[in-house]
């Protein structure tokens, strides 16, 4: 007979109250634990990610605003924050650029390119433009150029 | 003339929220800009 099994026969609500504590005990361990993980995670990413949205009207065909939208190679001659663009807009292409977002400082990510055209139930339709970084670590999450009429995606 | 709806959306988590839409509608303004300029100019 072990010494555990000992101490329960001579009092059994000792030995109960004592698996209590452990239960207890590793109870507080894993959360404070998990509260260390989420301090740890939030430092990591800093505060959840907010949006921003903006709209303007283009008086160019959508095939002419995709074309300028999608020739990353000439971003430097108008882009006034994306600069030294170097790569191509294709499904999981990577890009690398020089970026100068107002507020932030100044980064040199590497991020991911998609495009796509999707269609609603609605019947309505977007392109899309998205450039996202693999990683946390840029000021931002992603940047997605939408534009209704859709235009086929051609790079 | 043929109009198109160009929307920009930006997730982000650092920075400041105003001067970031300021930006990006000044990059907006730039590509409205750069399409509506002819291709041979």
């Amino acid at each position: 007979m072990s010494e555990s099994d000992q101490r329960a026969r001579r009092n059994p609500l000792s030995t109960s109250l004592e698996r209590i504590g452990i239960v207890a005990f590793g109870g507080i361990a894993l959360a404070v634990v998990l509260v260390i993980a989420a301090i740890f995670v939030s430092a990591r990413l800093g505060k959840p990610a907010q949006q921003l949205q903006t709209e303007i009207l283009v008086g160019a065909s959508p095939s002419r605003v995709w074309e300028v939208a999608t020739a990353l190679d000439d971003y430097a001659s108008w882009n006034p924050y994306m600069r030294n663009v170097d790569g191509f807009v294709r499904p999981r292409a990577t890009i690398t650029l020089l970026l100068e977002l107002p507020g932030t400082q100044s980064t040199s990510p590497q991020l991911s390119t998609t495009s796509s055209r999707t269609e609603s139930s609605g019947g309505g339709a977007n392109s899309t433009l998205s450039l996202a970084p693999p990683r946390s670590n840029t000021p931002f999450v992603s940047s997605l150029l939408e534009t209704d009429p859709p235009v086929s995606c051609r790079r | 003339m043929q109009t198109l709806n160009l929307r920009g959306l930006l997730l982000y988590y650092q920075g400041d929220a105003a001067e970031l839409l300021r930006g990006l509608e000044r990059m907006a303004k730039a590509l409205k800009q750069r399409a509506e300029t002819p291709e041979d100019s």
